[in-house]
């Protein structure tokens, strides 16, 4: 909180007065009451409309015979009386602060702090007002900015005036703080010529180089919509440019540039066109070197890079094997990931990443400052703690454009397993696997069989459920009664990975996923018996797992499997007992005897059918065989003679 | 469009206004401006019709119907340099061709621009360091007609039109006629002369008391009125009457620094007088269209019935048109 002084003065009129706006009451001291009226006049945002009250405006002048230069806020009101015209009119309150004394303090003062401190007084009396003002808040600032404040900033450095339109439902407050954010987005020095108002006439003749407005003036001002995608016709490519560059900043990385910006106070004019070139240059490679380029000036402080220039860079260290430099740069980037991070922030430095793969070399695999960045790298990119899911976002993510599995780095994958909890075990197999068989072994060998299934089931994915029945198939052993047991156990209680399989394959590839598992449970064709007890306890089981029953029935089935089936359908649709059932039952039994009744009635439908039966060989396929028997024999007896 | 190290917000860039309005504070210039398109609409001459010819000037040009016929009340006092772009298009002529004179063809409709510039009533006496009145008085040397709004119930409590008229007037001249163009020492511009608020009973009661008002056998609503060829008596005797001493020199100021014959003078009234609608007719007793409303602002009780405000704008208009008896091109 600091304090200033403040002149202040009100511009509207007496009640029941025949004469003009006019400053009724102001400060003695630095400005006059005619200076007063001459600015307020200078600066108005146009004739009132009472839709647009309060309205707060800014403004800037020279006073003096240095030409001090002073920055103003007014608050403009509706009285309840009316003027000697029986009109409505509006009252001003407004203060003004030495621009010196603005920036000469431990803060800057935004508009809102102004603002609010300028409320709180009662525009009594005749001395100054020591104004009590709330610090510079970066984030309350940073909060404020969208798409279209960042535009408007971008279309400011122009030279020509911004009007926001269709933004009439928003309130004043929420007007007041767009404004402040759009300044906090250029260097604070430019609020030395920056007049803004949350609402102006654009039939009026004012010089509001920022407002909203019902529709924009005729001419020269730039038409911005609010919160609308589409760029203004002939947008230039200087605004385009630095738009680009503050899209690039957000969350904490935000509030960063929007206090570096705020450092920047050495007065700026928008009518320069030396100064706005040189804004419109400030954020290009900020990050790296010391900003000095800035009006010939260097800067308070080195501002923070943006978490992609710190990515960027540590790229470089990495390619480059500069493992100290890394080390400074670890430390940067794990301050920024103990920050708040949003979802978008994750996205946006995930695409970066994808965009610029990090391949250490050959003599970091072991570096211990890489495998520290990859951990600080992956708590940027995921949400912690880690999970399988990760794990397959990190394959795409950092994998390369070929996703490559084993071609991850050793850092990495040390820096995964250390990041993901015990209770993500899919993401341990996956770490595992990706390590190489050894990891992978060590960390089978301590799950039990039931716990492997359970996994697959949980994570419903390909590389776990591949790793699962592969391990499955190692264990059932038929030299292994007790394993077999097992595992065949272990796959029924988690119903035979239906839920994974389903999940993640295809139909046909469902098929051979559930003959894997069939086979590995049971080392042999499926009985009557093992098919009555797989369906036994399968409600409902998917026709691609039906279909791998029948891939693996043993001779004889049929009859077990279609009862099997016929029953599970019964009892699914609740007509078990039921007439329906007896019927089905005895059209299972028809459809399966084998008695010489039913040989008579399917001989009886053959004929009918126009079907005769087929002879197992022909009489001319006799024939054709003793002859060539009689030639092969004559041959031979001439070829004795012969010889 | 390209890049500009311009001040902001200067909607007349490359463009003066044709006719610019002048007069004191209050003198009932926005409420004219705003009576204009109704006073169109209610025309006998129907086919009259008043557009804006950008979004600037139709908005605002919505928002002053609004307030009189929705709202029934006044426009705000006006706070800055407001600049209105709108057209005045009237029905479709016809011509006969020379050739065949016995059918009739429609010709174009004819369109008098209207490029107002509406202002603060205290403008003209700011000090020529103001930028908004260095605007002004350009755009004044610039236009081609003004329409000077006097208004003489402020007149009678205030009396500051001399002033104000005198020192516009000599700065617009200081402008114009120092050098060799108008050899005539005349301005060139053609300026009606608006008495406004003739509703109000003070200017009513005078013109009717002094023997200033007929009747028109044709009206219908038998609204007393001044006739044309007696308004600029009208005018000095209300300039007599002004709290100002000086307010009496302003005809003979108008007519020193313009032709005679482009000065036309009229009595206008934005609202009009109440007319009862079971009377059907002028009542004397009964006629104030603007009564005090709870708030203790004001408020329109009747009928909007403008009264000669579409005029001084069609003969402005018609005069300023390209080709008109009377117009006269200059460079400013």
């Amino acid at each position: 909180m600091g304090r200033l002084t403040a002149h202040w003065a009100i511009l509207g009129k007496t009640p029941e007065s025949l004469d003009d706006y006019s400053v009724i009451r102001c400060s003695a001291g630095a400005i006059s009451n005619a200076e007063f009226g001459m600015w307020l006049k200078a600066f108005t945002s146009g004739t009132m409309e009472p839709k647009a009250l309060p309205r707060v405006a800014t403004s800037y002048f020279a006073a003096g015979p240095d030409g001090e230069p002073w920055l103003g806020l007014s608050l403009q009101r509706e009285p309840d009386s009316q003027d000697g015209f029986h009109r409505p009119y509006a009252m001003t309150y407004y203060v003004c602060v030495r621009w010196a004394d603005v920036v000469a303090g431990p803060s800057t003062v935004s508009y809102r702090a102004l603002y609010e401190a300028l409320a709180e007084e009662d525009f009594s009396g005749d001395a100054p007002f020591r104004l009590s003002l709330a610090t510079y808040d970066e984030r309350h600032l940073a909060g404020q900015v969208n798409g279209t404040a960042r535009r408007a900033a971008a279309l400011l450095l122009t030279g020509r005036p911004v009007c926001v339109v269709r933004a009439g439902r928003l309130s004043p407050d929420r007007r007041l703080d767009f404004l402040d954010a759009v300044a906090a987005l250029l260097p604070y020095g430019f609020r030395h010529t920056l007049a803004v108002s949350t609402w102006t006439n654009s039939a009026s003749r004012h010089r509001i180089r920022l407002s909203f407005a019902e529709v924009p003036p005729t001419h020269g001002a730039w038409e911005l919509p609010w919160e609308a995608d589409d760029r203004p016709a002939s947008f230039p490519p200087q605004a385009l440019l630095y738009e680009k560059e503050l899209e690039r900043y957000q969350g904490d990385d935000l509030c960063d540039l929007v206090g570096w910006l705020g450092t920047m106070v050495e007065p700026r004019d928008f009518d320069d066109v030396s100064h706005r070139a040189a804004a419109s240059r400030l954020l290009r490679g900020r990050a790296s070197d010391r900003v000095t380029a800035y009006g010939g000036q260097s800067v308070v402080r080195q501002p923070r890079p943006s978490v992609e220039q710190l990515l960027h860079q540590c790229r470089e260290s990495i390619a480059h094997a500069e493992e100290q430099r890394l080390g400074a740069l670890n430390a940067q980037l794990a301050e920024r990931a103990r920050g708040r991070v949003t979802e978008q922030d994750r996205k946006t430095y995930r695409v970066f990443i994808r965009a610029n793969p990090i391949r250490p070399p050959e003599r970091l695999s072991g570096s211990a400052v890489v495998r520290d960045f990859f951990e600080i790298l992956l708590r940027l990119l995921y949400v912690p703690p880690m999970h399988a899911a990760d794990v397959e976002e990190m394959l795409v993510d950092l994998g390369g454009q070929r996703r490559l599995e084993h071609g991850l780095s050793p850092a990495l994958l040390a820096a995964m397993s250390k990041l993901l909890p015990v209770s993500a075990p899919s993401g341990r197999l996956l770490i595992a696997y990706l390590q190489g068989s050894e990891h992978l072994h060590k960390v089978l060998a301590v799950m039990s069989e039931d716990e492997l299934c359970h996994v697959a089931v949980r994570s419903r994915n390909r590389k776990v459920l591949e790793i699962v029945i592969t391990e499955a198939d190692r264990r059932a052993l038929p030299t292994d009664p007790r394993g077999m047991e097992a595992v065949r156990y272990a796959l029924a209680r988690n119903r035979y990975l239906i839920e994974a399989i389903s999940s993640i394959c295809a139909a046909e590839e469902s098929v051979l996923r559930y003959q894997d598992v069939l086979w590995v449970g049971h080392r042999r064709y499926l009985t009557s018996a093992d098919i009555k007890e797989i369906l036994a306890d399968l409600d409902s089981p998917p026709r691609t797992f039906l279909l791998a029953i029948m891939t693996l029935g043993a001779p004889e089935t049929a009859p077990a499997l279609l009862h099997t089936m016929a029953g599970g359908t019964m009892r699914e649709l609740g007509v078990t007992g039921t007439p329906v059932a007896d019927a089905v039952k005895a059209g299972l039994d028809r459809m399966l005897s084998r008695d010489d009744a039913g040989d008579g009635r399917m001989a009886r439908y053959r004929r009918r059918a126009g079907l005769g039966r087929l002879a197992p060989a022909s009489t001319l396929g006799k024939a054709l065989a003793g002859a060539s028997v009689v030639l092969v024999a004559a041959a031979a007896l001439a070829l004795w003679l012969w010889l | 469009m390209a890049d500009t190290d311009s001040a902001p917000g200067d909607p007349e860039r490359g463009r003066e206004p044709d006719i610019a309005m002048w007069g004191a504070s209050g003198s009932g210039k926005t409420a004219f401006l705003a009576a204009l398109s109704i006073a169109l609409n209610k025309s006998r001459d129907a086919g009259w019709r008043l557009i804006g010819e950008n979004a600037v000037s139709r908005t605002e040009l919505a928002k002053l119907r609004n307030t009189l016929l929705q709202a029934r009340t006044f426009p705000a006092p006006t706070e800055a340099l407001t600049h209105y772009s709108w057209m005045i298009i009237g029905p479709a002529e016809t011509r006969r061709r020379w050739w065949w004179p016995w059918t009739a063809r429609a010709a174009k409709a004819p369109k008098i621009k209207l490029d107002f510039l509406d202002l603060r009533g205290d403008l003209y006496a700011e000090s020529e360091s103001n930028i908004d009145k260095k605007a002004l008085v350009d755009s004044l040397v610039k236009s081609r007609g003004l329409i000077y709004m006097f208004d003489p119930d402020r007149e009678a409590r205030v009396g500051d039109a001399f002033k104000h008229l005198d020192a516009a007037l000599h700065e617009v001249a200081g402008r114009m006629l120092v050098g060799d163009e108008y050899e005539d020492g005349k301005l060139p511009h053609h300026i009606a002369v608006c008495i406004t608020k003739y509703d109000d009973p003070r200017v009513l009661r005078i013109a009717m008391e002094e023997g200033f008002t007929e009747r028109d056998p044709t009206d219908e609503l038998r609204i007393p009125h001044v006739p044309p060829d007696r308004v600029r008596d009208f005018f000095r005797l209300l300039c007599h009457e002004a709290h100002d001493h000086n307010t009496e020199m302003i005809l003979d100021l108008i007519e020193a620094f313009f032709h005679k014959d482009r000065i036309r003078y009229f009595v206008t009234s934005s609202v009009g007088l109440f007319i009862d609608e079971d009377l059907g007719r002028f009542d004397p007793d009964d006629y104030l269209n603007v009564i005090d409303d709870a708030g203790g602002g004001l408020t329109i009780r009747g009928a909007i019935r403008p009264m000669n405000v579409m005029e001084p704008v069609l003969w402005l208009g018609q005069m300023l048109r390209p080709g008109a008896i009377g117009s006269r091109r200059w460079d400013g």
